[in-house]
């Protein structure tokens, strides 16, 4: 029998079978005690046994005082924790890492900086003001035999920009690769770029809307476009705006415009009431009660919850989704 | 040129009403002739209805006006009233202010009217409700909003703004090119 | 020397009766020149004397036209006035006559372009001088004593035209030229004694030409015309003079709004001097100073009253609408004769306010709001497509024309010179295209209305009576009397054009005479909605005799029924078409019948239903030949129409030069109607089916 309400102290130490996992760093313990009969009995007791148990641990390790408070330094956590977020998935090889290791070649890092000859500084290895920059260089020396007509310096500026176009391309070819897209044989990875869906991927819907599209889109918005056999008309054509007939009787333009009047007059009465009840002064008191007891604006906390709040429910409703789909289906 | 829909009508007749109450069903209902409003570029013209089917023949394009132009829709479908609208507005006005001739001028030149150009007003007029101002001589030259009723202008300084102004005769002249 | 003291002599008589004169004579010229200029400037002096005393009481006369009637309208003595008018009227059949005479009178000086003009003027002022012989006696006698004198004087030497347009290259002074005009109209006035031998009237004419441009600022073009308007050179100098001068300031009382007799109190207590603007008219009010703004009193603003010039309330009485009309202005900016037709129908019925230029159409639509006006459609649209939108749908036509403006000088100085020969003849068809599009709008079978009133602010004949005779002969109507009071009659004949005699109906306004803007005002009357031309009625004419003829020979009773019927109809309204079928024997039976059905349709609607009887009655009954026949006959018609027109106008029809085609092409149309994708198409398969 357990006895909730005890007064007296408890002995701080506690038996258990299986030795428990500790992890003082983490604050954490795992019981390891088989479990018997029904779980919920004995809970609380158990839970404070361990709790004493890892306490019992906290209080071995070194202690400090600080004025009245008793302080200890955990140690580093042995347990390791689950991740919060997936592993990131291993990126494909590009295809140069592909021959490196094919090739056991090591990657060499290179310094960041290197130590420029001429103005004997170290510069950046790469990038902008680098060191040892051929393109930046004042004087070429002409290799024998070789056309003295011919712009060097152009030439090293151009050797440069083809080293940069073909990274980018090998670059491009790389991310395509390793997202797998679905135009492989296409010349670059852009032409997905404002195409839409797939035609083949299209649905049934999206094909309809496609070809009504299509054929009002005409200079005659789609007037003389004949249709195929059996074709259906466009359905879905915009809304147009109707107005009444201009020709139409005046006397029941008249009506309408009596109607609209008697409308007008009627919720003007309203609001001259309530106006002559406030000028009267009788619900002046219970009005500022109201505004007394009116919650106050929404605050930026509340908003953030609610959204947090939003999108739990969104993400429930997606886990969800099959169970209910086949529900509904069930239901049918 | 088209009838109105049941909401600009709601527009329309608010504005009226504003000014003229309940007479704005004089408008509609008038002995001598059917009277209607219709909606021809986005602006209201009042006309008797014979008058209407005869502006009907004319092509939308060329048509620039018949009967009277009451005011027109603006871009965000607010309805603002034109100086064109005062021969209506003026005999069936509920509340009116008479104006100094020297401030008369300054009416007229798009100001608004200070209590130290009012000569007269009428008794009980609400603030905030449609006003037509009137010279001496009782030729009306212009409208706009009771700024303040006629309580609170007794007791405001002789700077404090009376009338806003809404519409004058000015700017027939000044807007010539607008109306 | 002693040509001067005579004339000393003369003055100091004259001193007595006209103190002017006298001032005139002793101002001594500035003696720039040398002697011989110097005693040649005094013969001019004298030689101006006669000249002097009798444009002097012309002038007089004319002058209480305008002055007098503008400061005090009562005191201006009606018979004076009468009078007036009497001497010109009388100086005008004198002007005819002369004109008729000249030929024999001038026929030895030269043979001019100019049929002797200012020749014709010396009699008419000869005559006027005759009638005011009472009044001043003294004055004649002296004239005499010096047209004596200058017989045997030396006469005014005419400078050669080069001489003039280096002098006026150089430095022209006006008192100079000035002076040359008045000796050259001296001359003219009476060609054949004060003339230089050697010099042609041509000669003087072109140098008056000159100085007056020079003098007033106009090109040749307008000069030329106004001297042809005005063969009087005193009158055509006041024309000139007037033109310079402003009009006073006129405002219309808006009598939807108030009443003329409490405006002008409101005015004049806003510190306007205003008076009624004449007698003919209740709301016009003429303003002589303003301490304020007319254009934005509080009362402009409310619209009590409008700015406008008297002679635009002329065409709006001649049309006098009625309340409940349909009505037309069809080029109604800035609206004020709009809005005073809507005051004359008390905003009833339906009045369409027309302008062609969209921005001045805004003017049109706020001063119509100011107004007050609230049975106005405002619309922009070209003038000539209202034949087509509302065939025969009013009542009362207004056309205001555009014209160039020749009235209205003094409103835009820019019109002396910018205005020319091919101007006034785009203006003159653009006219003649409105009035017939205007009149082709009008209701004729209206009850009261019908009308159509036509005006222009020019004074060119070729924007007046030739478009209103053009039309009279193009439609089956006629001119009415406007019904207003002033003015004077419209030419009937004027140099080469000899107009329709009913164009004495229509009114002409000159600025010198009637202190007005220049003005012409016709008004018709719509006699029927089909659309004749004179050309037609003759053609009609002539074949209906022909028929009677034929007829008579056959001998038909059922024909001779449709005769007397067609005689009837023909008496106020034929078809061209009706005529043109006429000679087919073959069809005479149907065509009486159909006629009896219906009077009076228009061409185009009676060819349709001929052509489709014939279709349906006898197919393969050589209804092409007749149609070729038709067509061939109305050719005929229209070459003959053309022959008789002499050119400009006279005659009404404009001779069109037949377009060279830009490209022939060389295949005949059958075989190139062979050779279309069809026809391949089959001779092809034939040609299979031939080798099979």
């Amino acid at each position: 029998m357990v006895v909730l309400h005890d007064t007296e102290p408890k002995s701080t130490t506690v038996e258990k079978v299986v030795e428990p996992i500790i992890d003082v760093g983490n604050l954490l313990i795992v019981d390891r005690d088989s479990i018997e009969g029904d779980v919920t009995e004995n809970l609380l007791s158990r839970a404070r046994n361990n709790t004493q148990l890892l306490f019992n641990s906290i209080w071995q390790l070194e202690q400090k005082r600080v004025e009245d408070a008793i302080l200890v330094d955990l140690p580093a956590p042995t347990y390791r924790l689950p991740r919060e977020k997936k592993i990131p998935e291993k990126k494909e090889p590009t295809k140069w890492e592909k021959y490196a290791a094919e090739k056991g070649i090591k990657k060499r890092t290179k310094a960041k900086k290197v130590f420029d000859e001429q103005s004997k500084e170290w510069k950046p290895t790469y990038g902008y003001r680098r060191g040892n920059d051929d393109t930046k260089d004042w004087v070429i020396e002409i290799p024998d035999n070789a056309d003295p007509n011919k712009d060097y310096f152009e030439e090293r500026v151009e050797k440069k920009k083809e080293r940069v176009a073909k990274n980018e391309t090998a670059r491009l070819k790389n991310l395509a690769r390793q997202l797998k897209t679905t135009i492989k044989k296409g010349p670059s990875t852009d032409a997905s770029i404002g195409v839409g869906v797939n035609p083949r991927e299209k649905t049934k819907q999206q094909v309809r809307f496609a070809v009504d599209r299509a054929k009002v889109s005409t200079a005659s918005v789609g007037k003389f476009q004949e249709g195929l056999k059996g074709e259906k008309v466009n359905v879905k054509s915009g809304k147009k705006r109707k107005f009444e007939s201009n020709e139409g009787p005046a006397s029941n333009e008249k009506q309408r415009s009596l109607e609209v009047l008697q409308k007008l007059k009627n919720k003007k009465a309203k609001i001259v009431e309530e106006k002559a009840s406030i000028a009267a002064g009788g619900d002046d008191g219970e009005k500022r009660e109201k505004k007394k007891s009116g919650k106050p604006a929404r605050q930026k906390s509340e908003v953030h919850r609610q959204k947090w709040f939003k999108n739990k429910v969104a993400d429930k409703k997606k886990r969800n989704h099959g169970t209910v789909k086949k529900g509904g289906k069930a239901k049918r | 040129m088209r009838p109105l829909t049941d909401e600009e009508t709601e527009k329309v007749f608010t504005k009226l009403a504003s000014f003229i109450g309940d007479n704005v069903s004089m408008l509609i209902d008038r002995s001598d002739a059917d009277y209607c409003f219709r909606n021809h570029k986005e602006r209201v013209y009042y006309a008797s209805e014979n008058l209407m089917r005869q502006a009907a023949c004319i092509a939308r394009e060329p048509l620039l006006s018949f009967g009277t132009c009451i005011g027109k829709f603006t871009k965000t479908k607010k309805f603002h009233l034109h100086i064109t609208a005062l021969d209506y507005l003026a005999p069936y006005a509920k509340y009116r202010v008479w104006l100094k001739p020297n401030a008369e001028q300054q009416f007229l030149y798009g100001n608004n009217v200070l209590k130290s150009g009012v000569a007269r007003m009428t008794e009980g007029t609400p603030t905030h409700s449609g006003i037509v101002v009137l010279s001496m001589s009782d030729v009306p030259i212009g409208f706009g909003v009771a700024a303040k009723g006629t309580m609170d202008s007794k007791r405001a300084d002789p700077t404090a703004i009376i009338v806003l102004h809404q519409c004058d005769l000015g700017e027939y002249l000044r807007n010539e090119s607008t109306l | 020397m002693g040509v001067v003291s005579k004339k000393k002599v003369t003055a100091a008589l004259k001193a007595k009766q006209n103190g002017g004169v006298k001032r005139k004579i002793e101002e001594t010229p500035p003696e720039t020149n040398g002697e011989v200029v110097k005693k040649k400037k005094l013969v001019k002096k004298v030689k101006k004397q006669p000249k002097n005393g009798l444009p002097e009481k012309v002038k007089k006369i004319a002058l209480f036209d305008d002055d007098e009637e503008e400061d005090d309208q009562v005191i201006v003595p009606k018979k004076e006035q009468e009078g007036c008018q009497r001497c010109r009227e009388e100086e005008k059949k004198q002007l005819e006559e002369s004109e008729e005479e000249s030929v024999d009178q001038f026929g030895d000086d030269d043979s001019d372009a100019l049929p002797d003009d200012f020749g014709s003027d010396e009699s008419g002022e000869e005559d006027l001088s005759e009638g005011d012989e009472d009044e001043l006696p003294i004055l004649k006698e002296g004239e005499e004593e010096l047209q004596l004198n200058i017989a045997s004087q030396e006469k005014f030497e005419l400078p050669t035209i080069d001489e003039i347009e280096n002098e006026l290259k150089a430095a022209p002074s006006l008192e100079i030229v000035r002076q040359r005009i008045s000796d050259v109209i001296q001359v003219l006035g009476d060609f054949k004694a004060r003339r230089d031998p050697k010099k042609s009237r041509d000669d003087y004419l072109a140098v008056l030409t000159k100085d007056l441009c020079s003098q007033y600022g106009y090109n040749e073009y307008l000069i030329t015309k106004f001297m042809q308007l005005f063969p009087n050179g005193a009158e055509l100098l006041q024309f000139l003079e007037a033109n310079d001068n402003p009009r006073p300031v006129t405002i219309r009382a808006n009598s939807l709004k108030v009443k003329r007799r409490d405006l002008a109190k409101n005015l004049i207590n806003r510190g306007m001097n205003v008076d009624p603007a004449a007698e003919w008219t209740k709301v016009g009010l003429v303003v002589y100073d303003s301490q304020v703004p007319v254009g934005a009193t509080p009362e402009y603003l409310a619209g009590h009253y409008m700015i406008q010039g008297l002679n635009s309330l002329l065409p709006v009485m001649a049309l006098a609408p009625q309340p409940g009309d349909r009505v037309l202005d069809m080029c109604a900016a800035p609206g004020g004769k709009t809005s005073h037709i809507a005051a004359l129908m008390k905003n009833s019925g339906v009045l369409y306010a027309n302008d062609f230029n969209f921005e001045r159409c805004r003017a049109v639509i706020g001063n119509l709001h100011r107004l007050g006006v609230v049975n106005a459609v405002v619309c922009n649209l070209n003038g000539e497509e209202f034949c087509k939108i509302r065939p025969n749908g009013f009542d009362r036509i207004l056309l205001d024309a555009p014209c160039s403006g020749t009235g209205v000088i003094w409103k835009d100085q820019s019109v002396k010179t910018s205005k020319d020969s091919q101007d006034v003849q785009r203006r003159h068809t653009m006219q003649r295209k409105l009035i017939l599009s205007a009149m082709d709008a009008l209701d004729a079978n209206s009850p009261n209305g019908g009308y159509l009133v036509y005006s222009t602010c020019s004074v060119l004949v070729e924007e007046n009576e030739a478009v209103v005779n053009f039309l009279l002969q193009r439609r089956h109507c006629q001119l009415v009397n406007t019904g207003l009071s002033i003015g004077v009659d419209g030419y009937t004949r004027f140099r080469d054009y000899r107009f329709h005699p009913s164009l004495s109906l229509t009114k002409r306004y000159y600025p010198h005479v009637h202190n007005i803007d220049g003005f012409f005002v016709a008004k018709f009357k719509k006699l029927s909605n089909a659309k004749t031309n004179k050309f037609g009625v003759d053609e009609a004419n002539r074949e209906k005799q022909e028929k009677k003829a034929q007829e008579k020979a056959d001998e038909s009773d059922n024909d001779e029924d449709g005769d007397a019927e067609e005689d009837v109809e023909s008496g106020d309204d034929e078809d061209v078409e009706e005529v043109d079928k006429a000679p087919e024997p073959v069809k005479v039976k149907e065509n009486e019948e159909k006629k009896k059905q219906k009077k009076a349709d228009d061409d185009d609607e009676d060819d349709s239903d001929d052509e489709e009887k014939v279709s349906n009655g006898k197919v393969g009954s050589g209804a092409r030949k007749l149609k070729k026949k038709r067509n061939q006959a109305k050719q005929k018609a229209k070459q003959a129409a053309v022959a008789e027109d002499d050119g400009f106008n006279s005659t009404g029809v404009v001779k069109k030069v037949k377009k060279a085609k830009a490209f022939k092409s060389k295949i005949p149309k059958r075989a190139l109607a062979r050779s279309s994708a069809k026809t391949v198409k089959n001779k092809r398969k034939k040609l299979l089916e031939k080798s099979r």
